[in-house]
């Protein structure tokens, strides 16, 4: 796949035409099976330049330089995978490890729920993103939209600092 | 007398007034246990028993956790208007446990900022149910969002994106492509090639000295799995990858033919052996 990853859909196209072409005729059948999957799979494999080379830029992406959502016209930018999703199944895992399974179908759904509002809202501890919440990194501003950027107030329980209240010493009460 | 017992009703009034106050911390310390610590009810009540002294049951730690859940939902709803969407979406599915029974998870993601539009349950991995949680989606306000769909080719995708999702292009997964469809056809080729080589050395071990014909023919068929497979995958493959990237630009079959005329004469088994050792070398 590789060798598919040019600069332009014209380029892409004819080099993936090439290579089922090819690999049609080669007397292995591996390779034919191969050559098969790229043929029926054709379609779908470089539509993402489409997107790139749309005069409209219909994508955005984050610019960190810029501190802002900015049109997606680099190649490097356009996403063809979908490990964020596997990304996230992997921090879902860390839950449902624990459990032996889940409740009911509401209990479920709940849990879902909770797990996506927390996964976008709690601050990070480390990687790129380091100190922010995804929300934060986004460009969304958190603070505006519940009044606080922590996700335990932002669900209706009360602050952290609350937890230590500066009381009067009996000492100094019973003077 | 009387001052005394103003400050004592102060006082208690004030240590309601705490303890008040840090049954609502122990909640928020609930929800904090779940979510950050990802503990269960059950180890949930077992830290606040050991590690504070307080005593709370199971039902209450369960209370507490589902009434951020339904905070969560509301919350969550909120969050999805206000939104910046990059204009693609990752969309998978994951199996899990349900009282005993498989059921799915189907995630929407945007690949660019990582966020979670929405994690649905699904009963079945079916162009229907999968469709439904696509429906959803878009009523929500994303239909026309949406510029670019990416998911592992799963044929349930296919219609339900059409249909619920008209202005997405329907973009494969190239990491599901290179390791879960073409890789897995690389791996399972290489293993044929090695499991071909493997067996011949374990033959020529095994029959030292003259071989009987029924031997012979045995011997012939390995040589010929073993250079079937090198023939056709360990040469051709670097052929048709030199080819495609416009380097070779011959046919797969004349290089192949140009490339194997100086290969030894194998009769002895040193010189297979021998053959073997620049085979894999190559």
């Amino acid at each position: 796949m590789g060798t598919l990853w040019l600069p332009t859909l014209d380029l892409a196209t004819a080099r993936l035409d090439r290579l089922i072409r090819v690999a049609a005729q080669v007397k292995n059948p591996y390779v034919n099976e191969m050559g098969a999957f790229l043929a029926d799979h054709r379609a779908g494999l470089l539509v993402f330049y489409a997107r790139l080379e749309s005069s409209r830029h219909t994508l955005k992406r984050i610019s960190r330089s810029q501190q802002k959502w900015v049109p997606l016209t680099k190649r490097w930018a356009v996403p063809i995978t979908s490990n964020a999703a596997e990304h996230v199944f992997r921090c879902l895992r860390r839950y449902t490890h624990q459990m032996d399974h889940f409740g009911t179908p509401a209990a479920t759904q709940r849990f879902f729920d909770l797990f996506a509002f927390y996964h976008d809202v709690h601050t990070l501890r480390a990687g790129k993103r380091a100190g922010h919440s995804l929300l934060a990194a986004a460009h969304t501003d958190v603070k505006k939209l519940f009044g606080t950027d922590d996700p335990y107030t932002s669900l209706g329980f009360p602050p952290a600092s609350q937890a230590f209240v500066p009381v009067q010493s009996v000492q100094s009460a019973a003077a | 007398m009387a001052e005394a017992q103003n400050k004592v009703v102060s006082l208690e009034t004030q240590v309601a007034h705490l303890q008040a106050q840090w049954t609502v911390m122990q909640d928020r310390l609930i929800v904090v246990l779940k979510l950050a610590g990802r503990c269960t009810v059950r180890s949930i009540v077992e830290v606040l028993e050991s590690g504070l002294g307080i005593h709370v049951s199971v039902g209450y730690v369960q209370g507490v956790i589902t009434q951020a859940e339904l905070s969560a939902h509301t919350a969550l709803g909120r969050l999805l208007e206000v939104i910046t969407l990059s204009g693609a979406i990752c969309v998978d599915e994951v199996f899990f446990k349900e009282v005993g029974r498989q059921m799915l998870g189907v995630v929407i993601v945007d690949p660019l900022s990582g966020l979670i539009l929405r994690l649905q349950r699904c009963s079945e991995r079916s162009k229907e149910a999968i469709g439904e949680v696509l429906q959803q989606f878009a009523a929500a306000g994303f239909q026309e969002r949406i510029k670019l769909y990416l998911t592992d080719m799963y044929t349930g995708y296919l219609q339900p994106v059409k249909t619920h999702l008209p202005k997405a292009v329907h973009q494969f997964c190239w990491f599901h492509i290179n390791c879960f469809h073409i890789g897995a056809r690389v791996h399972r080729a290489t293993r044929t090639y090695e499991k071909a080589v493997k067996a011949l050395a374990v033959f020529d071990k095994q029959h030292p000295n003259a071989l009987s014909p029924a031997d012979q023919k045995q011997r012939q068929a390995l040589v010929a799995a073993q250079d079937q497979a090198q023939r056709y995958w360990a040469r051709r493959t670097t052929c048709i990858l030199s080819i495609i990237r416009g380097g070779c630009g011959r046919s797969p079959d004349r290089a192949t033919v140009a490339r194997s005329g100086d290969r030894p004469q194998r009769d002895s088994p040193q010189e297979l052996r021998r053959y073997h050792n620049v085979s894999s070398a190559c």
